[in-house]
């Protein structure tokens, strides 16, 4: 009798323990309804913002004009996206909300009320997805599929700068597979009269065919709307220089070397290049002479002797390919993306840090927000950019693509790489010149790299500083940092141009011999060095270094280059290469790492060779600067 | 006996390194081969990028036909009846890579026997596998002359090669585009320019695979 007592005591308190009340049974987990909504105000929306339980499904949002709303007496909201927009609303009217957590047919009880008050706002726009895009203002917007919430605050600060220019005057090209010159978000945009060009068709219509059934074939779109997508038309997002004027060049449709100099070689303010040699194969490629001779003319000649500002992407070579995970990329393998003419442009995603993709270098000049992939069940991180798309299912959104918007196929969230970040540096460069016309496209490069802004704290052993009188900071990962563009448009509107540039040597590298073997699978190495006197350059903008080693296996080279003033620049390391990596014969490299410092003074090069079997010598190497003075 | 002793252990010696020489290289070239994968080429030619030595290797078994136009697969057939089109990275719209027969270059010359208009060349690789980067020749070549001869001296030097001016590029001083067929005359005109020592640089206008990032 006292055991069975026992028994239905124990058991009455373990039911106890496990129930609650409103009936449930023992077995039924309670499911909380979400705690904190948020909404983010706009001009006739209003983004909703709901972090569920985490062992919710989905959401409801309930909503009413006013307070007093729930879920018996509000209106449901079809919830597709995180955060869910709530457009066509009547400013100065407070909407209320309240959300609840869905979880295998069971619905949590109501949120505590949130509501907000859609407003007119001056220097933003109406652009339904404008909330969508983090790249522009980041407020922890969270990516498909509920992903985690980026982090505040890591976007490249375009709002400010709106109020004082959005590119307007200011000719952006796009030099890509195509561009959708009648895309409804980028009409407005295009430039008149026939200065776009198409390739295959010799027209001045560079959109895609319409039978082009390759997805990939959007990607000179939504690039284009990086850059510029127009602003405040209730359609869409909004470009980083929504007033600027775009053009479009599809070379890579029709990739030859005239085709190449005459895409470089048309007039244009801007040119945003997000294409180059193939990533993830380790191997250097150098530049072909014509694309050099073209960026060389364009930079001297373009813009009236302003010079064209050149933004190209940094490379999205770091995860190797599949046959071989260790042929990754530095941007300094890509003769282009080390080139002193370009801006060098490297990706990161939502939390301000390298995007998993983004090649260092020490060509990089600065970073701009590439994002993840939209779907990426790896990482967690799934945020990519949000812009327009190729309109119609052939593009990159379907209106049925995974992970991509369901309610449009005009507009994508899933663009990503440092193809996604040139452009934004492109717009930038946009917005600057806008502010001051009468910028060289050198004093562009310095105003991005001085006002950069230094991201990834938690990077304490990557981030340096150069060595001169005026000191950036440096980071192999980011160039001078993520790119800021309302410092920028600030610093450009009150600038003095920078004095002439001086080339030194003016034509040939200084030049040193070395003959010296390389030590097999030694982390010592040999070294070079070089006693530079009157450069008459007091502040560096850009060094190529040359080199030529007899090692035919250059993949196992570590290069390092340090300057007079102490800084290192890392050129190269140990890697491996798809096919056979070939002999660097007179590689030219690039280095941003040392901008302000001053020229003259003993540089020295060591190599390393940090893997066993194949061997070679430091055959010689030489130095070319490009910087001016005082 | 120790003579003998000697003798054999450095001849023993002798085998052993040359035997660790040899797998030495043989770890080397497998270290280059690593990766390597599809057809690997034998016949290569050298084309001159500015003052840069550059070689490429020749794709035996593929075509490149530019501006492809409607009867495009019934002219590579005709050349090869079971030519196929070739995969490539990143597809282009202004040419077609063709998976056909075309040992001593025969396919291309009967293609563009048949088809005047169209434009054939051969398929270069910049290394000797398949999987290397791809390129071809679609005709004419671009030339930097002498930056300070005058209108009178180009004409002149122009005439004197017998050749045939399509364009003066604007990006820098006497640099001109000049007319050839496509394919392999692109590339051997070139040559034989550059190595006259009387120009800057002569190279061919390529076509070649790009990617987007």
């Amino acid at each position: 009798m006292v055991l069975r007592l026992v028994l239905a005591v124990l058991v009455s308190v373990g039911l106890a323990a496990c129930g609650g009340g409103g009936g449930e049974t023992a077995r039924t987990t309670r499911l909380a309804a979400p705690p904190n909504v948020t909404a983010v105000v706009g001009d006739r929306y209003l983004a909703i913002y709901a972090s569920a339980d985490p062992s919710a499904t989905a959401v409801n949002i309930y909503w009413k004009v006013g307070t007093g709303v729930s879920k018996a007496n509000g209106t449901k909201m079809e919830v597709s996206n995180d955060p869910q927009m709530h457009t066509g609303l009547t400013n100065g009217t407070e909407y209320c909300y309240v959300v609840t957590a869905v979880a295998g047919g069971t619905e949590s009880g109501d949120s505590a009320e949130y509501c907000a008050t859609p407003v007119a706002v001056d220097t933003g726009t109406d652009d339904p997805l404008v909330a969508d895009q983090w790249h522009l203002e980041n407020l922890a917007q969270r990516g498909a599929n509920f992903s985690p919430p980026g982090l505040a605050g890591e976007d490249i600060r375009v709002r400010p700068a709106w109020a004082i220019a959005k590119g307007e005057g200011v000719r952006i090209a796009i030099v890509d597979n195509g561009l959708e010159i009648g895309h409804e978000d980028l009409v407005s945009n295009m430039a008149a009269n026939g200065q776009s060009f198409n390739y295959v068709t010799y027209s001045s219509d560079p959109s895609e065919a319409e039978d082009d059934s390759d997805p990939g074939n959007g990607h000179g779109t939504s690039c284009a709307g990086i850059a510029a997508a127009r602003d405040s038309n209730g359609l869409g997002g909004s470009g980083v220089a929504p007033r600027a004027t775009l053009l479009g060049f599809n070379l890579l449709q029709n990739y030859t070397t005239l085709n190449v100099i005459n895409a470089m070689g048309r007039s244009t303010d801007v040119s945003s290049n997000s294409w180059g040699s193939n990533d993830n194969t380790g191997l250097i490629t150098p530049s072909p002479s014509g694309w050099t001779t073209a960026i060389e003319s364009g930079i001297n000649n373009g813009r009236g002797g302003k010079g064209i500002v050149y933004t190209w992407a940094g490379g999205n070579g770091r995860l190797g390919d599949a046959n071989c995970t260790t042929c990754i990329d530095d941007s300094n393998y890509d003769g282009q993306a080390n080139y002193h003419g370009v801006i060098a442009v490297a990706a990161v995603n939502d939390r301000g840090m390298q995007a998993r993709y983004a090649e260092p270098g020490a060509n990089l000049w600065v970073s701009a927000p590439g994002g993840e992939w939209c779907v990426d069940n790896s990482t967690g991180i799934e945020h990519a950019i949000t812009t327009v798309d190729r309109t119609g299912a052939l593009g990159r959104n379907s209106g049925s693509t995974s992970g991509d918007y369901s309610t449009t196929d005009k507009y994508t969230r899933c663009m990503n790489g440092t193809s996604s970040a040139t452009p934004g540096v492109a717009g930038v460069a946009a917005l600057m010149l806008a502010a001051n016309s009468n910028l060289t496209w050198r004093d562009v490069k310095i105003i991005l790299a001085k006002t950069a802004r230094k991201n990834d704290a938690a990077d304490v052993a990557g981030w340096g500083v150069t060595g001169g009188t005026t000191v950036y900071n440096f980071n192999h990962k980011y160039g001078f940092g993520v790119v800021n563009a309302d410092a920028a448009v600030t610093a450009a509107a009150g600038w003095t141009n920078v004095p002439a540039q001086v080339i030194y040597p003016p034509v040939s590298p200084l030049a040193a011999t070395s003959g010296t073997p390389i030590p097999d699978n030694n982390a010592t190495g040999v070294y070079s060095d070089i006693s530079v006197t009157g450069s008459g350059i007091t502040s560096i903008e850009f060094v190529e270094i040359t080199f030529t080693s007899s090692h035919n296996y250059s993949g196992d080279l570590d290069i390092t280059l340090t300057s007079p003033s102490g800084t290192v620049s890392r050129l190269a390391t140990q890697h491996k290469c798809l096919s056979g990596c070939i002999a660097y014969n007179g590689w030219r490299f690039g280095s941003a790492r040392h901008l302000g410092e001053v020229a003259d003074g003993t540089w020295r090069l060591t190599v390393k060779d940090l893997d066993p079997l194949a061997t070679g010598t430091f055959t010689s190497w030489g130095l070319k600067f490009y910087g001016h003075h005082p | 006996m120790k003579n003998t002793i000697n003798f054999a252990a450095m001849v023993l010696a002798a085998a052993f390194a040359g035997a660790l020489s040899l797998h030495a290289a043989a770890a080397v070239t497998s270290k280059q081969a690593a990766g390597k994968s599809g057809a690997q080429f034998t016949q290569s030619y050298t084309w001159y990028d500015g003052n840069r030595e550059q070689r490429v290797w020749l794709n035996p078994q593929a075509v490149a036909e530019f501006n492809p136009g409607k009867f495009s697969t019934r002219e590579a057939r005709s050349a090869d009846g079971a030519a196929q089109l070739l995969p490539m990275k990143r597809k282009q719209r202004g040419v077609r890579m063709w998976r056909m027969n075309n040992i001593e270059g025969k396919a291309v010359h009967g293609l563009a026997t048949r088809n005047p208009a169209g434009k054939y060349s051969p398929v270069f690789h910049d290394g000797a596998s398949s999987s290397d980067h791809m390129r071809a020749l679609p005709g004419n070549i671009i030339v930097y002359l002498n930056p300070t001869w005058d209108a009178a001296t180009v004409n002149s030097w122009i005439k004197k090669r017998n050749l045939e001016v399509a364009e003066k590029l604007e990006m820098g001083p006497n640099i001109y585009v000049i007319k050839t067929a496509p394919g392999l005359e692109a590339l051997t005109t070139a040559n034989e320019i550059y190595l006259s020592g009387e120009v800057a640089a002569a190279f061919p206008n390529w076509w070649e695979e790009v990617s987007t990032r």
